[in-house]
């Protein structure tokens, strides 16, 4: 049910009006548009740093104009986060529209959409699927970009060896 | 001490006082931990959007989040939820050898914090990998999809 929601939601995504988030039935949601800076999390937390927010390969996180850091999640994408939609803004202020979401004493945020300035447009977070289907060479609005983790070599491989519960590895 | 020197001085205090209290920062760490749990994707475990977000079911979801750059976590016998920002000293996104052991129990020695709500671990080292523990693919199937 959540995930027929969750679907559903995404595909409401396309035709929302500017500033409104979409809801997912998810744990202790709350809809929210905050305003804050993209930050590598293993800098804000650990003071371990590296440039340009180690080119994506950490989790990053948004440190809203409050001083309040979330961790930057979950993208529109099915099944991917928000690294590829960020990593370029490491650093920069954005203004995200989405979703909390806590559970077992954490908290996310699923970033739908965001915009760099205030007078810019509204940018979709779907940009891995638009770099998986570049790399792969499909259709970025294609059913293979859409069901990307049921064609990507690297977890077919995976799911290869361990089998899909992970008991046969 | 003159009068308009005091007053600085009692501005000064009030200010650093608000600095230390005010705004939305709470964090604390870090904390030398041993842990022993759960390798999890963060977002369905959290978020609860699968219904499952750990065990043998919701083993190829855990691959599939992991590979597309969700962050991934350590679901903690402790109850609670932990982002990882570090393993090894290697960045853990999109990281093959963590992809490789989703949904293994594992036990780390680690360094937790805690700020705004969130718990993270910088894990110094996996110092155990006891494999899938949690066995629920016969009561739940495969999820999401069921295949």
């Amino acid at each position: 049910m959540r995930l027929a929601l969750a679907l559903a939601g995404l595909l409401l995504a396309f035709s929302r009006p500017a500033g409104a988030a979409d809801s997912l039935g998810v744990s202790d949601e709350h809809l929210m548009t905050v305003k804050g800076r993209i930050v590598d999390l293993a800098c804000a937390i650990a003071h371990d740093c590296r440039p340009h927010c180690a080119e994506g390969h950490r989790p990053l996180g948004l440190e809203a104009d409050d001083g309040k850091l979330y961790v930057a999640a979950k993208s529109n994408t099915i099944f991917a986060g928000l690294n590829h939609d960020l990593a370029a803004y490491c650093g920069k202020e954005i203004t995200a529209d989405g979703l909390t979401t806590g559970n077992y004493g954490s908290t996310l945020l699923m970033i739908q959409r965001f915009k760099p300035g205030d007078d810019a447009d509204w940018i979709e977070t779907d940009k891995f699927g638009r770099d998986w289907a570049e790399r792969h060479h499909a259709d970025p609005a294609g059913k293979e970009t859409e069901e990307w983790y049921r064609h990507d070599d690297d977890v077919l491989r995976t799911v290869d060896r361990h089998g899909k519960t992970g008991l046969e590895k | 001490m003159t009068p308009g020197r005091r007053i600085g001085t009692a501005f000064a205090l009030m200010l650093a006082a608000s600095l230390t209290a005010g705004g939305a920062r709470a964090d604390s760490g870090p904390t030398r931990v041993k842990l022993t749990g759960e390798i999890i994707d963060s977002w369905c475990q959290i978020s609860g959007i699968m219904g499952i977000g750990t065990g043998s079911a919701h083993h190829q979801c855990a691959i599939w989040c992991a590979t597309g750059g969700v962050p991934v976590g350590i679901q903690g016998a402790d109850g609670k939820a932990y982002i990882l920002l570090k393993v090894d000293d290697s960045d853990p996104v999109d990281n093959p050898t963590l992809i490789d052991i989703q949904t293994d129990q594992v036990v780390v020695d680690a360094d937790e914090y805690e700020r705004d709500g969130v718990n993270y671990l910088v894990v110094r080292k996996i110092l155990e990998n006891g494999g899938i523990v949690l066995k629920n693919d016969k009561d739940y199937g495969i999820v999401p999809f069921g295949e």
